[in-house]
């Protein structure tokens, strides 16, 4: 049963589940939707981990799998097939010399571009904070998935940003509207 | 005779922290020999923390709040976001708009913009909510000293792009360390200086120069603290227990 306890430990890492939200679903809305969905899903638990790690890879795992849920009702599947997509120019990366600062906007349109099973991994890691292990556990794969998808994640971003210009983002387009 | 290349998943654990020590210290002086090497694991550096960036961004908003799972106030909470968008962006421009002041020596031509980036971060602190991200062999030392992260962002200083982490401790002491990204540059050792109540430290390692800035702390706590961060941008990992024991050991009252 969710506690006070659970609702502190919460606000210590909400903006990273946000952000997690977030990069799944790359749409600021249906992001808030999954959030609160998660959260309204984990004070309904008859069993909440009672330790503060656990509960955290708890609260991560239980949004992911209310976005599976959500993606396999609109029936698109075709979004957790795309694994392969981005990482054709690792040779190009990691080959290149030359450095290059990074810059913000065009990492956040790039991270946007890349498949799911990329945004998912990085952001658990870069954006959720976890550690392999804690990822691995997280998305119930050995220790070493975790090693090779982030590694071919941050390559296909690297990809992506060396392609050059990409397209504006849903999250960008829903809040001009607004 | 050529040496073999070291393999991407083992260069992202590094810069993950994932190696263990012996690995990274292995990685670590391969880097500082091979620049090919040291340049891709600057990159990924860099895109790591521009990715954990992202929760800081503007269309990574802060997420509803906790106590309100109905969604009848949504559409003017996005208005606030929007709102509070418009305002960050404007404080964004204004801060490259207005003019700098010009620096008196060469060393300042590099260093004030950090300073400015410090002070401006401070006098904002108190409005400031973030729930920032930083690697975790940095929090984990930033700890020990006692001091806790509550500022990780990408930020410019004069026309160079850095990662700005804040952090706060007892007695208001506010200590900023930025990490930029210096290609080619080699190795450089710790530098301090005081000015006053002013703390400056610098130093640059495996391709990334640093400097740490903090106002009206003990100087010896800073110079230990500054040593500490050195040796851990050395390795990129958790450091060991002796570093710990003796950072707890140097804390310090700030002085403000």
């Amino acid at each position: 049963m969710f506690k006070d306890q659970h609702h502190e430990w919460l606000r210590g890492f909400r903006r990273n589940l946000f952000g997690y939200a977030c990069a799944l679903t790359t749409d600021t809305a249906r992001a808030e939707d999954l959030y609160q969905d998660a959260l309204v899903r984990a004070m309904a638990a008859r069993s909440v981990p009672a330790e503060q790690i656990s509960f955290r890879v708890w609260m991560f795992r239980l949004l992911r799998n209310l976005w599976i849920d959500s993606l396999r009702a609109r029936k698109r599947r075709i979004a957790l097939m795309d694994e392969q997509a981005g990482v054709d120019c690792d040779d190009r990366f990691t080959t290149g010399g030359e450095e290059r600062v990074v810059n913000q906007m065009a990492v956040r349109q790039a991270f946007m571009q890349l498949s799911k099973d990329h945004r998912d991994v990085l952001a658990l890691v870069d954006i959720g904070g976890f550690s392999y292990d804690e990822a691995a556990t997280l998305l119930d794969v050995p220790r070493g998935t975790i090693m090779s998808r982030v590694s071919r994640a941050r390559s296909a971003l690297a990809c992506q940003l060396a392609e050059g210009p990409v397209v504006g983002l849903p999250l960008t387009t829903r809040r001009r509207a607004l | 005779m050529t040496v073999a290349p070291v393999p991407d998943s083992t260069l992202n654990a590094y810069v993950d922290g994932e190696l263990s020590s012996h690995e990274a210290a292995a990685l670590a002086h391969r880097a500082a020999h091979d620049p090919g090497v040291a340049a891709r694991i600057a990159q990924l550096h860099h895109i790591k923390a521009a990715v954990g960036a992202l929760a800081d961004d503007l269309d990574f908003a802060d997420p509803p709040e906790f106590s309100r799972p109905s969604r009848a106030l949504r559409w003017p909470r996005r208005a606030l976001f929007a709102v509070a968008a418009v305002l960050v962006l404007a404080l964004g421009v204004a801060r490259v708009l207005v003019p700098q002041t010009g620096p008196d020596t060469a060393v300042e031509t590099a260093r004030s913009p950090l300073v400015e980036g410090h002070d401006s971060w401070s006098a904002a602190f108190e409005r400031s909510h973030d729930v920032p991200v930083a690697p975790e062999w940095l929090e984990g030392l930033m700890t020990a000293t006692g001091l806790t992260l509550v500022h990780a962002a990408p930020s410019v200083a004069g026309t160079d792009r850095v990662m700005h982490y804040a952090f706060v401790g007892a007695n208001d002491c506010r200590l900023s360390l930025f990490e930029h990204l210096m290609p080619g540059e080699v190795d450089m050792a710790l530098s301090v200086e005081f000015e006053g109540a002013l703390s400056t430290a610098r130093w640059q390692m495996h391709g990334f120069g640093y400097t740490m800035v903090a106002r009206d702390m003990d100087r010896a706590r800073f110079t230990t603290i500054a040593a500490a961060v050195l040796d851990v941008t050395r390795i990129r990992a958790p450091v060991g227990e002796a570093i710990v024991a003796s950072l707890r050991a140097a804390r310090q009252r700030c002085t403000v």
